[in-house]
């Protein structure tokens, strides 16, 4: 149509020519043409069309009853089958645990039974004494429990029966154990409130069973790690009731003893002394206890353990034992068996070697490890110990003699001279100074000691001195060097120790200070040439001038006179009191005062005679002299001061005052003799008081027409002090004039 | 516990005589009822006290016992100082000890303070066989000194107290001789009383 149109228009212009009539009719043909056409067209279409919709919608219809049929069957297929999916594979999972589970309780069984096996034949071996056997289906036990522990089978009764039942059975197997050990170990000792007797000490005994039950138990006991324990106090009854007293007791020996059943250790008495036992004797001993308890179960090797590699049961033993041992055998044996002297020194060589060999044997034994061997180590150290233990003795000797009495004397001082310096001569020809003081330049007295008394226990002081000075130049450096010290140890100690220790004798005795004194100078004077004496024959340092002992003279002079100085003041106040009670000598007409007067004189000569008494036989002369002259001297003086000091002398006071005076003048003279000399003392020499007195006594007696010719003839000036006389002279009441 | 108050008087005694010759035995037998046949020499003084009544007076003794021998004699005036009895002892068995008994009168004599002093002599060891020494001669030397006298031994206990309680009974019969003793060493009360008021401590002033 549209293409007739088209032509229509382009011919518009071609057709207005033509007429529209024309042009009209066409148009109206054409569209009837056009309706025919569609009327026919959409007559057959929808003729077509009508039956196809039915069928169509038939179809759909159908499809969709088959859909719905389709979805319902589908919902029931799922419905039905995953329902009956589960439930099959749940049924599935039960079956599998019901299999799981009957395995389980199989398994179980079979280990329960394995276990009830195990136990009944625990208990058949141990009553037959099969401990090793025991212990091994014990540890298989053990195992087990282990794994049903593991399992969750644990909540099970049986399990915790079982677990109660196991450890019954390992206590019953450590019980049965210690049964055993006891029966094959027997240990037989005195009670504690006896084991220091002697006697008692012999009733110890240590008796082991025969055989390899004994291995057995040990293995059995190692398994179940009881051993080590067992051994521990086994080793140390060991130690303390046989090793001890061999060590200790020098009189006793072990005896081995085998019955059928039976090796029986134990002690008997043998010949020797109660002294300290001999090294060697004590090693040999030893040994053969050890090596009858090594033959009994000793030699046998522990099976390896997780934690134990196999080591033999004598390496425990001796790992046990060997601490205590060695420290026994040190402190109680080798130190007694130290030497005393250097002589004996090198003869200790032998000890040195016995130890040596001791401690070899030991390790082949297995009983020591290698390279630990303190006994030897302390043996070849025996020099060290040498000096400390002789340093040591020498300083307790000494301090035990310093703290005997003081009053047990000997005399010192006698040995003539010459013959001590050939002594020096002999044993040092280098003494120079003495050389030329032998040449007669000095008195044959200058340098000895005077004659005078000391105490024992100061002079054997002073030998140990010597002695070990002499010990010190024969013997190795350093202990040549360690003894010198201990001998100016030994002097200081002196110094502290003697003062301090007899304080109050010292103070209360004269006697005793006295000697003191002496003891003190008699230290002393050794002193001054001890160092010299020895001095090149020791070591250096000390040959180079440090072996003195002059730098101690002083401190040693200080300490004599101190102590004897104080007893002498002592005294002195002593007479000062006596005489104090003569109340100044006033009015000894009256016969009160006569009394007390001629008390007090006489206490102070009953004290001059005491002191005179002790003091003469133990000072030295010249000290002796010395100090009794001036106490003497003090009386006098005190006597003179109070008498001058007198206002008024009567008549009938100055007789009496001379009878008096008369006393000391008698009594006073024999107080400077000495007992062992017969050199006289004179009281006008030492006494410078002596003269004056005298002068007192004529004073006292005499006109003043006799004073006056004395004075004249010059006798009394030198005496008397003037002005004192005078004052004398005037207080009395002269009969003539 | 003896009381204080009970105490009559305090009374100073002596022991004096010959080394060896039994003091300090004589002593210890009384004070301790002891005896030891090795006695070691006394060395200066020894002191014990006793409380010992007497007819109805508790009086306590403080017994001063010092040594025989010179060089263990520590001479001091205030030993005898205010003693009021003194023991003198020589050994039966032992001549020498009794002839030095003039000797030890004489220290007496010379150091005693007080003038009515009561003095007894005894001879000891009367146990022993040898006797050397006769009751009478010693009767005697006691009677020429205006001393008592009794035989004893220390070590059978024979004589010991008896010899301590007549010395006490004749010092508490003796007139003047404790009563009012304001000079003598041993009015140890009067000085403790004193120590105390001065707010020392008991044990310096006797010292």
């Amino acid at each position: 149509m549209a293409s007739l149109v088209a032509e229509v228009l382009a011919t518009s212009g071609g057709l207005e020519k033509e007429d529209f009539s024309t042009r009209m009719g066409k148009i109206s043909n054409k569209v009837e043409g056009v309706k025919f056409e569609l009327n026919s067209f959409i007559t057959k279409k929808y003729a077509d069309f009508d039956p196809t919709f039915v069928t169509t919608m038939d179809l759909h219809g159908k499809v969709e009853s088959l859909t719905k049929e389709m979805t319902s069957l589908n919902v029931k297929i799922e419905n039905d089958v995953s329902s009956q999916l589960s439930r099959s594979t749940s049924d599935f999972h039960d079956l599998s645990n019901q299999l799981q589970k009957t395995n389980a309780i199989l398994l179980t069984l079979n280990v329960l039974l394995e276990v009830d096996e195990a136990l009944q034949n625990f208990s058949t071996s141990l009553k037959e004494q099969e401990y090793m056997k025991a212990c091994d289906l014990l540890s298989l036990l053990q195992e087990q429990m282990k794994h049903l522990k593991y399992g969750k089978t644990c909540k099970m009764k049986i399990v915790k029966c079982l677990e109660t039942e196991l450890r019954v059975n390992e206590e019953t197997l450590i019980y049965s154990l210690s049964q055993a050990w006891t029966n094959a170990v027997i240990w037989k000792v005195p009670l504690v409130k006896d084991s220091h007797k002697f006697d008692s000490i012999l009733t110890t005994q240590l008796k082991i069973a025969i055989g390899h039950k004994i291995q057995d138990v040990m293995g059995a006991m190692s398994a179940a790690k009881i051993l080590n324990n067992r051994l521990q106090s086994f080793s140390k009854k060991l130690v303390d009731n046989l090793f001890r007293h061999l060590i200790l007791f020098g009189n006793v020996e072990p005896k081995i003893e085998t019955t059928y059943q039976y090796v029986v250790i134990s002690l008997k008495r043998n010949g020797r002394g109660k002294g300290h036992i001999a090294p060697q004797q004590l090693y040999k001993y030893l040994l053969i206890v050890l090596d009858t308890i090594r033959k009994q179960f000793m030699n046998v090797k522990i099976e390896a353990t997780e934690n134990n590699t196999g080591v033999s049961l004598m390496k425990i033993l001796g790992d046990c034992i060997w601490k205590d041992l060695s420290v026994t055998v040190i402190n109680h044996c080798l130190v007694h068996s130290i030497p005393t002297s250097s002589t004996q020194l090198e003869s200790y060589m032998e000890v040195i070697k016995a130890t040596e060999e001791f401690e070899m044997k030991l390790a082949e034994w297995g009983f020591l490890t290698e390279g630990t061997s303190p006994l030897l180590t302390y043996a070849r150290d025996v020099n060290v110990h040498f000096a400390n233990k002789k340093c040591q003795d020498l300083i307790v000797k000494a301090r035990s003699l310093m703290m005997t009495d003081l009053h047990n004397t000997v005399y010192i001082g006698d040995e003539s001279p010459p013959e001590k310096l050939q002594k020096l001569h002999s044993s040092d020809a280098r003494d120079e100074k003495t050389a030329i003081a032998d040449k007669d330049v000095l008195s044959e007295g200058t340098l000895q000691l005077p004659k005078c008394q000391i105490s024992q226990s100061v002079h054997q002081l002073m030998n140990v001195a010597y002695e070990t000075l002499q010990e010190a130049v024969t013997s190795t450096t350093q202990c040549a060097i360690q003894l010198f010290y201990t001998v100016r140890n030994m002097f200081e100690l002196f110094c502290d120790v003697v003062p301090t220790y007899h304080k109050q004798s010292l103070q209360e005795l004269p006697q005793l200070s006295a000697l003191h004194h002496n003891n003190c100078m008699y230290i002393s004077h050794h002193l001054l040439t001890m160092g010299h004496q020895y001095k090149n024959q020791l070591p250096s340092p000390l040959c180079d001038g440090a072996a003195t002992f002059v730098d101690m003279v002083p401190i040693f002079r200080k300490l004599a006179t101190d102590c004897f100085l104080q007893q002498m003041r002592i005294q002195r106040t002593q007479m000062m009191e006596s005489l104090s009670g003569a109340s100044g000598f006033i009015q000894v007409e009256e016969d009160d005062n006569r009394k007390t007067a001629e008390k007090a004189i006489k206490q102070v000569l009953h004290q001059l005679n005491h002191l005179s008494r002790v003091w003469n036989e133990v000072l030295p002369s010249s000290v002796y002299v010395k100090a009794m002259s001036t106490l003497i001297n003090t009386a006098l003086l005190e006597i003179i001061n109070k008498v001058t000091a007198l206002e008024d002398i009567s008549v009938d006071d100055s007789d009496q005052l001379k009878s008096l005076f008369t006393i000391i003048v008698d009594k006073a003279p024999p107080l400077l003799q000495l007992d062992i000399s017969e050199e006289v003392y004179p009281l006008e020499v030492h006494v410078n008081q002596w003269r004056k007195f005298n002068e007192l006594i004529i004073v006292l007696e005499a006109s003043l027409q006799e004073i006056e010719d004395r004075w004249t003839d010059g006798k009394a000036r030198n005496t008397s002090g003037i002005p004192c006389a005078k004052h004398t002279i005037g207080s009395l009441q002269l009969p003539c004039l | 516990m003896m009381n204080e108050d009970e105490v009559l008087t305090t009374l100073k005694i002596l022991i004096i005589g010959e080394s060896g010759v039994g003091k300090s035995s004589l002593l210890l037998r009384f004070t301790d009822d002891t005896f030891d046949p090795e006695q070691p020499a006394t060395i200066g003084v020894d002191f014990k006290v006793k409380t010992l009544s007497v007819e109805g007076n508790t009086t306590k003794l403080a017994i001063w016992d010092t040594a025989g021998q010179e060089r263990f004699r520590t001479l001091t005036p205030s030993y005898y100082r205010g003693a009021q009895g003194v023991i003198l002892v020589y050994d039966v068995s032992n001549r020498k000890s009794f002839q030095k008994l003039d000797m030890w009168l004489n220290e007496l004599e010379t150091f005693s303070t007080k003038s009515d002093i009561v003095k007894m002599l005894v001879g000891n060891k009367i146990d022993m066989d040898k006797r050397e020494v006769d009751r009478q001669e010693g009767l005697k030397f006691a009677r020429k000194h205006a001393m008592l006298f009794i035989e004893a031994s220390a070590k059978t206990k024979e004589g010991v107290q008896v010899a301590f309680e007549e010395l006490v009974e004749k010092v508490i019969q003796t007139p003047g001789l404790w009563e009012n003793d304001s000079r003598g060493g041993m009015s140890l009360n009067d000085r403790g009383n004193q120590s105390v008021s001065q707010g020392c401590g008991g044990y310096c002033s006797l010292l």
